[in-house]
């Protein structure tokens, strides 16, 4: 049976990698389970040079990157860049890529198809997510948090279970679907009709380029 | 002038209406406050703007949400 090969980056460095880093913590652990190679970095080791050895040791074949973004870059620890448009995009050649970060399917994900990569899933806008400050301490059980994130990460847990780009694409968008409709139909509270907004902010952003019908 | 001022306001209307112990992370920008939002819708500054633009793209869908909602309830 083929294991994929994944390589998964998660800082941790302020509240939003945090976040990020807490909820990426059961799709590594999916990926174990499934007995993939899975390669993760986190923290510290979350920069530009373990990012490059790993990638050209393991040359794998899905890459999760969790971080801060801009239209041409994602970041790892303490923002340093990890991809970039003008410095290392052909990193990513042969590879599927989901950036959980801000903007990068803008220009960064346009140029990884022009140069090789098989897709790239990601934000053409900032990721925004809304947050439980009592539950800061433990985001993995921040249920707030949890309609963007765990809605986002299926684009990583379809991908590990062997579907295709397009299907993953296609679950986490009705996943945030499927939020937005429960808040708006439910006897929600304040609490929860005043994350709808970014819910369908995060939902119309989120975009898969390049084939939609290759697998991890 | 007069519609941004009416825009301004609305988004500020609806961030009332946000409970005090949510936050909003918004990447590298930070992570914010109710109070801290308002105060930047108000100065309209990048953060500012930002909520005015994602309350305006969630009003434009509203109709494409709730004709979804209705045909799948």
């Amino acid at each position: 049976m083929h294991k994929p090969t994944i390589f998964i980056t998660i800082p941790s460095h302020d509240d939003t990698t945090r976040y990020l880093s807490a909820w990426a913590t059961p799709v590594i652990k999916l990926a174990k389970d499934k007995k993939a190679k899975v390669f993760v970095l986190k923290d510290k080791q979350a920069n530009l040079k373990n990012f490059k050895s790993t990638v050209e040791k393991t040359q794998p074949s899905f890459i999760f990157l969790n971080g801060h973004g801009n239209e041409t870059t994602v970041t790892g620890h303490n923002d340093d860049p990890l991809v970039d448009t003008d410095i290392n995009v052909e990193i990513l050649k042969n590879k599927i890529v989901y950036a959980l970060s801000c903007q990068s399917a803008k220009k960064l994900g346009p140029k990884s198809i022009k140069q090789g990569a098989k897709a790239y899933i990601g934000y053409t806008e900032d990721f925004i997510f809304v947050y439980d400050t009592n539950k800061k301490q433990y985001p993995e059980k921040d249920e707030t948090a949890g309609y963007f994130l765990k809605a986002s990460n299926q684009i990583a847990v379809l991908l590990i279970e062997g579907k295709t780009t397009g299907q993953a694409y296609a679950n986490s968008q009705n996943a945030f679907r499927s939020n937005i409709k429960q808040l708006l139909t439910s006897d929600s509270q304040t609490q929860d009709s005043s994350m709808v907004r970014f819910l369908v902010w995060d939902q119309q952003h989120q975009v898969c380029l390049g084939d939609q019908n290759v697998v991890i | 002038m007069v519609k941004n001022e009416h825009i301004q306001a609305l988004v500020i209307a609806r961030l009332e209406t946000m409970p005090e112990n949510l936050a909003i992370s918004i990447g590298k920008d930070g992570n914010f406050n109710k109070k801290d939002l308002i105060k930047h819708v108000k100065k309209a500054d990048a953060i500012g703007k930002k909520m005015v633009k994602v309350e305006l793209n969630y009003l434009r869908s509203l109709k494409t949400i709730t004709q979804s909602t209705l045909n799948n309830a």
